[in-house]
């Protein structure tokens, strides 16, 4: 008789679960960990009354499978430029509304003019941005010896360089190295980058991604490959908890790769018009400051940049926060390389790794 | 574990003592609800499955020697079968029958993937004791309604303990098969923690990687001095 009631205690309670049913319209969003102010949300849900329905990712190709499995309809995604692009070449995405997202004019036009295949910004909103650069340990760098991407292969660090790893990242600043596209799909180019990239691994201490940005600043490894998120991840920790910094965030001139994460509408949406309204909220210029202070990235909106770089704050001076207009300009960033040369660049880096 | 009370973030300098990722644990609204998934399909899931399971060891047991062969091989499958097959056929399965992903599915999975464990904890027990002592039972005038709780239950009541401890914590450690049947805003703590790789993994996630492991420490620690206890006492 104990089983049955602990049967009838389990179906019951399976039943309160299941039944939590909500009138209200409700918004499905796709994003990654930490990357929004979940009081935001909250406020959205009061403003307009309905429910939001927030799920996690950890990476942009996550995004685009749950997309696709179809198992459930998102209404929004954040993934990075190079799946959306990949995304409206598949037709995946609604073109947005820009009746309703009259807060658009608060975006920097430079990040759509970065990103090649959708310049209008008819499909996408930028959401936050960031750079790759090259953090140093101040004890342990002469800042005279950075010169430009070479300093990687810099023979007097040899051993004191970590690389980061990720196919897109070490192929990438390979091309820098060398003055090529990062997207490049030119044999001869992937050649000399791949004999490149073999020489820094030789050079190198080893290969890892966030955990660099503390390996360095512990002293272990004079310089890193870090992406700026993780520089200003670090100078704040070490502004709260010490005061002093001790370490450095470099980008060449010639240019680095600037990412840029936006806000699409999938083709799943069965709320286009509510997506947008949110779309538009996100960009009210209130709202974005307390986005940036919870998030931490670089913001893409223009009012709001202007109000940090005139604010007393150091951090938004530095150029982990926002390249100078000279280095900005000679950037680029990821565009989708399609099946065939994902496989080839996979390959190149491989073989760089085992050699 | 150390590194939880540590003021930096950095994982390789310590600074100065902090709580402050243990007080990050109760302001953040997303980990929280994590945890409460995780506690409620873990909880719910042993149960369901180890009465489940404790039928089906009834009734493998009765069956006839070559059926019972193929139904314990078939049981065998999901354990042997890697993770991420069952995760993707679970969610393949609920996308056709029309069931929408979130808190159910990630409960009707769960409950799938323990009960072969259960199975497995309480047949050999089963087998072993054979039919004998049941109809020794009925012989000395029980009600067939009174087998199950005056001979088996109390003669396997270990083996369901082993198999429900089983059962729960494969369910707080599953990642791969919730990640890929979950939807509509539920994740558990595993999917969670995985979440923040892209941000970089959170001090808040040492602090509640300590708690978890410090109440499953002391769980098993009052477990253990318990049956230290009986077996003194036979």
């Amino acid at each position: 008789m104990k089983i049955l009631k602990v049967l009838l205690a389990t179906t019951v309670l399976i039943g309160i679960v299941g039944c939590q049913k909500d009138d209200r319209e409700t918004l499905n969003i796709l994003n990654f960990g930490e990357y929004i102010n979940p009081d935001l949300v909250s406020k959205f849900e009061d403003e307009f009354n309905v429910k939001v329905v927030y799920e996690e990712v950890e990476s942009s190709e996550g995004m685009y499978s749950k997309i696709t499995s179809g198992a459930v309809d998102y209404d929004l995604a954040f993934p990075s430029e190079y799946v959306i692009e990949l995304m409206k070449t598949e037709g995946l995405l609604n073109k947005l509304d820009n009746d309703i997202i009259v807060n658009k004019k608060n975006i920097d036009n430079k990040y759509y003019d970065l990103i090649e295949f959708d310049t209008e910004g008819e499909y996408f909103v930028p959401y936050f941005t960031g750079s790759v650069g090259i953090m140093y340990n101040k004890d342990l760098v002469d800042e005279k010896d950075l010169q430009g991407w070479g300093t990687l292969w810099n023979k007097k660090y040899e051993n004191q360089v970590y690389l980061y790893d990720s196919i897109r990242d070490m192929i990438g600043i390979g091309a820098l190295y060398n003055g090529y596209d990062i997207n490049t799909k030119d044999e001869t180019e992937l050649k000399d980058i791949e004999k490149d990239l073999i020489e820094l691994d030789k050079n190198s201490r080893g290969y890892g991604t966030d955990d660099l940005k503390n390996l360095v600043a512990a002293g272990d490894g004079a310089m890193a490959i870090v992406y700026s998120g993780d520089y200003l991840v670090t100078y704040e920790d070490q502004m709260a908890t010490g005061g002093e910094v001790n370490v450095g965030y470099y980008v060449p001139e010639a240019g680095t790769n600037v990412w840029i994460d936006g806000i699409v509408n999938p083709t799943t949406s069965k709320n286009p018009e509510l997506a947008n309204k949110f779309i538009n909220f996100m960009l009210e210029t209130q709202n974005t400051v307390e986005n940036c202070d919870y998030v931490g990235y670089t913001t893409t909106s223009k009012t709001v940049f202007e109000e940090f770089i005139n604010s007393d704050e150091e951090m938004y001076k530095l150029e982990a926060y926002s390249l100078n207009d000279d280095t900005f300009s000679k950037s680029e960033s990821y565009r989708s390389l399609g099946v065939e040369y994902t496989q080839i660049y996979s390959e190149i880096f491989t073989r760089v790794k085992n050699n | 574990m150390l590194y939880s009370f540590n003021e930096s973030r950095n994982q390789y300098l310590f600074t100065g003592f902090t709580l402050d990722w243990y007080k990050g644990i109760f302001s953040n609204t997303m980990l929280i609800e994590a945890i409460q998934t995780t506690m409620y399909i873990a909880i719910i899931s042993t149960v369901v499955s180890v009465i489940l399971g404790f039928i089906s060891s009834i009734g493998i047991m009765f069956l006839n020697k070559k059926i019972k062969n193929i139904l314990v091989s078939v049981n065998n499958i999901p354990l042997i079968n890697p993770d991420i097959v069952t995760a993707v056929g679970l969610m393949l399965l609920f996308i056709f029958l029309r069931i929408n992903l979130g808190f159910n599915s990630m409960l009707i999975a769960h409950i799938a993937f323990s009960i072969p464990y259960v199975v497995l904890a309480i047949l050999p027990k089963l087998n072993s004791v054979g039919t004998d002592l049941i109809n020794a039972g009925m012989d000395l005038g029980l009600k067939p309604r009174q087998i199950i709780p005056k001979i088996i239950l109390p003669i396997t009541l270990p083996n369901i303990i082993t198999g429900a401890l089983i059962a729960f914590t494969m369910s707080i450690d599953d990642f791969v098969i919730s990640y890929f049947v979950t939807g509509d805003g539920v994740s558990n703590l595993s999917i969670w923690i995985f979440t923040q790789t892209k941000k970089g993994i959170n001090p808040t996630a040492n602090a509640v990687s300590s708690i978890m492991f410090i109440i499953i420490i002391s769980l098993l620690m009052v477990y253990y001095t318990r049956q230290m206890k009986r077996e003194e006492t036979i």
